[in-house]
């Protein structure tokens, strides 16, 4: 963090993960969060943690994704999970995560499929499913209308790797397995 | 800067959904609100603009729906009476007034060329937990100036839908409708932004980032004009030449399409008087309604050429300089720049320039305001002033290359304006202390052109506004005074008995006038007038001109129109006086004239005004204490004008 963001207050702001109101992916644009399912945080937020009032915590590189107990509302918990998020950036060395980094991607990945990109997918008749996501690379397969598109390659990389990059710089590349083949999932599923 | 006519009386039925559009000032809402409902509403191009409230219905999904355009605010912390009204409007559990139901659903206008500013408005009105919807407007504007904002991203973070806006373009308003239709679909954000500045300032930042927003470069010709007309000296110079300007076409423009309109009611007299047969209501047409209501629709060139200018500088974003130029001055006088808005409102009327000092924080600014804004030269001094200038200077005289009518005319409006400042100055110093400064948001929105067909509307409402004063209250008026002035009837004996011949027309209705009850009233007040060197026609113009300023055309209209139906001007002009010390002597000497003119500039003879006082301040007190104040100056200025000029001439 620079002498600036020191003073000023973290930027973060709360987004909704489709199709699952009990998470929310608390956006944090300008820090470098350590990946992985978040083990143990520094103080209110780690309490939060220990209590079970979080269910759990997963660290993106710019973002905090945190499912609530069920039975908890996040118009009530909202204002409590935000002080502490906000609190515990100013000692991020104190995070502690599993580091599992491929699960971490895997999930960037799900999301994007599911937000605007697969929509856009979906409104050209295509589909598209990741395979599988091994260090840093994501193989998908191409479904739909998609199969034998000369456009196709060109959505993956402008679009689908773009969006996910966004959301996760370290990705080294999407692949798309050859055409029709639907490979099993090799590695780390 | 315009009367608000444009309430759409239309009845809806129970159950009908309302929205409420909220923005900052200059964000567009009035635009929006426009082409959303038809209604002929002024676009406000700065601040204060939308004080008066506005409703109208459109439809969306095949249903009406009432959309009614808030005062532009910057936050919902009430701090001026402009505020309080928005704050308790969308307050989902109190409705305004008691009266109004709470919105179903609001309409927030984020200005994309100021979106972190609009971002805490959105803050405060998210807080209220009502269905709120996002539109963004200016992206054409922020697009041309090198910035740029992505709409999904931004309503992603926000969890809201967010509809953009385009002005003029239909499809964009056609998205807006649909979305109204859905409003129970809209998303609502799982968490509410925060309040607290310093983590709201934090959150505003992260969404910026997400919707991966450029903000707008600082318009370069924007910068280049103010270079000049915000310069103080410059600035003030291009002010005032423009306006002088403005006030030569007064006459040179408007006064061929007004000798048009002249010819037109002329030719209409005529007509009236050789083809109806009974005599009393040939004099009723001729006199009352062609020479006393047509004497002052004559004026609608000039009216529409007044709301032209208004409207073009308002449209292309200079009023708001004007205002910046002028807040030093106000400074000077212990008023802030909004009094000035609210001022400059008045030139229009002084009714809307009274409601604007709603956004006035300080009760003691606001009174001073309202105090002062009668005094600004508004649109019904016009067509008295180019009456009595007209009698008063001949038409083709110059003062170097300008007309020296419009130079006088010129003159007149910055009397108006330096006796506002000086009311308000006196009336902030009465009313005590300065209360603690708050600061004062200007805008200065990037010069635009103005869009044609809003100029058209402004000067198309304006128009209609003054045809339809002359269809009420100055008719009525008007024929109310040809009573008295026609009564009591005269039978041809007493004719003959006050040595008068029945046949000889005009020395008839001279005797009728002379003798009328009118002119009992008229030489009742004459001891009020008399040092004036006013006669009871005049003080009968006077006296009928408190119902509103333009009788006072009317009432002279008639009297000349019953002494020479065919030319009313050559007749006020040759008129004399009947009886007294300077009986025979012309009745419009120029002493006379600039006493009426003076006179005009400070008395408040509008009883429009004095109801919007009375129940903007919700007292009697102040409606009285200004009717008072200008009267006794508008007379001692007149007697002291009149001296002047008769120790002159």
């Amino acid at each position: 963090m620079t002498a600036a963001q020191l003073t000023a207050p973290i930027a973060l702001h709360p987004e909704a993960v489709p199709g699952t109101p009990a998470e929310l992916r608390w956006v944090l644009p300008e820090l470098e969060l350590p990946v992985g399912r978040l083990l143990r945080a520094p103080g209110a937020l780690g309490e939060l943690l220990k209590s079970g009032a979080i269910e759990s915590a997963w660290c993106e590189p710019h973002a905090l994704r945190i499912r609530l107990r069920a039975g908890l509302c996040w118009r009530e918990y909202g204002a409590v999970v935000r002080s502490a998020v906000c609190a515990a950036t100013d000692e991020l060395a104190e995070w502690r995560t599993d580091q599992d980094a491929d699960t971490t991607l895997r999930l960037v990945v799900a999301d994007v499929l599911a937000g605007p990109v697969g929509d856009y997918l979906a409104s050209h008749g295509g589909g598209l499913r990741a395979t599988a996501v091994c260090d840093g690379v994501v193989t998908v397969a191409f479904g739909g209308r998609c199969v034998g598109c000369t456009a196709a390659t060109v959505t993956l990389h402008h679009r689908v790797e773009a969006a996910i990059r966004e959301r996760y710089p370290a990705l080294r590349r999407v692949v798309a397995t050859p055409e029709g083949a639907m490979e099993p999932d090799r590695k780390s599923s | 800067m315009s009367h608000h006519h444009g309430q759409s009386g239309a009845r809806v039925a129970e159950g009908t959904r309302r929205f409420a559009l909220v923005g900052s000032p200059n964000s567009g809402k009035t635009t929006l609100f426009n082409a959303l409902t038809g209604l002929r509403a002024k676009t406000g191009n700065y601040p204060g603009v939308t004080v008066a409230r506005y409703e109208g219905a459109t439809t969306a999904g095949g249903d009406t729906v009432l959309i009614e355009d808030l005062p532009g605010t910057y936050s919902l912390d009430p701090i001026s009476p402009d505020e309080v009204i928005v704050s308790e409007m969308v307050d989902a559990h109190e409705s305004y007034d008691g009266r109004r139901p709470t919105p179903d659903g609001l309409v927030v206008l984020l200005d994309a060329t100021a979106l972190q500013r609009s971002l805490t408005l959105l803050t405060h009105v998210l807080h209220t937990e009502l269905p709120t919807i996002v539109v963004l407007t200016f992206g054409d504007d922020l697009a041309r100036r090198a910035g740029s904002v992505d709409a999904a991203g931004l309503s992603a973070a926000l969890g809201l839908r967010v509809v953009p806006i385009v002005a003029g373009q239909r499809s964009s308003v056609t998205l807006l409708r649909e979305a109204l239709a859905e409003v129970e679909e809209w998303p609502a954000p799982a968490v509410l932004p925060p309040l607290e500045p310093s983590e709201l300032g934090g959150w505003i930042r992260s969404v910026l980032t997400r919707a991966s927003y450029r903000p707008p470069d600082v318009d370069a010709r924007t910068q280049r004009i103010d270079a000049v007309l915000l310069h103080p000296v410059a600035g003030t110079a291009v002010f005032f030449a423009t306006m002088f300007g403005f006030f030569q076409t007064i006459f040179t423009l408007a006064a061929p399409l007004q000798a048009y309109v002249e010819q037109l009611f002329g030719w209409l007299g005529g007509v009236a008087s050789e083809r109806i047969a009974v005599p009393w209501v040939a004099d009723f047409v001729s006199e009352a309604l062609i020479g006393g209501v047509g004497g002052v629709l004559v004026f609608l060139p000039q009216i529409a050429l007044l709301f032209v200018l208004i409207a073009v500088l308002e449209g292309v974003g200079y009023l708001s300089r004007a205002a910046f130029l002028m807040d030093r001055v106000m400074g000077s006088a212990g008023l802030e720049g909004r009094s000035f808005v609210s001022l400059l409102s008045s030139v229009a009327c002084a009714v809307p320039g009274i409601m604007a000092t709603r956004s006035l924080p300080s009760e003691r600014d606001r009174i001073a305001t309202m105090m002062a804004a009668p005094l600004m030269t508004c649109a019904a001094r016009l067509p008295v002033y180019v009456l009595l200038i007209s009698m008063l200077v001949p038409a083709d005289a110059r003062f170097g290359p300008f007309g020296a009518q419009g130079a006088v005319m010129f003159g007149m409006y910055l009397l108006g304006a330096v006796s506002a400042m000086t009311a308000g100055w006196v009336f902030a110093k009465l009313g005590g202390r300065k209360q603690g400064a708050i600061p004062f948001y200007m805008e200065m929105p990037s010069y635009r052109f103005p869009r044609p067909a809003t100029i058209a509307a402004a000067v198309w409402e304006a128009c209609v506004a003054f045809v339809k004063k002359v269809g009420t209250i100055i008719m009525v008026t008007t024929v109310l005074l040809w009573a008295l002035l026609n009564l009591p009837l005269q039978s041809d004996a007493d004719l003959v008995a006050a040595g008068i011949d029945p046949a000889d027309e005009v020395a008839v209705s001279s005797h009728v006038i002379e003798q009328s009850y009118a002119a009992d009233v008229g030489r009742a007040i004459s001891p009020v007038f008399e040092p004036l060197g006013f006669d009871w026609r005049i003080n009968i113009g006077v006296l009928s001109s408190l119902a509103a300023r333009e009788v006072f055309v009317a009432t002279l209209g008639q009297v000349a129109a019953a002494e020479n139906p065919d030319d009313p001007q050559a007749a006020l002009a040759e008129m004399t006086v009947t009886s007294g010390p300077r009986t025979g002597e012309k009745l419009f000497t120029p002493p006379v004239v600039i006493a009426l003119l003076v006179f005009f500039a400070y008395a408040l003879q509008c009883m429009s005004t004095v109801g919007v006082l009375r129940r903007e301040t919700g007292t009697w007190r102040w409606p009285l204490t200004a009717f008072g104040y200008l009267f006794v100056v508008a007379w001692v200025m007149a007697f002291l004008a009149s001296r002047v000029a008769g120790a002159v001439t």
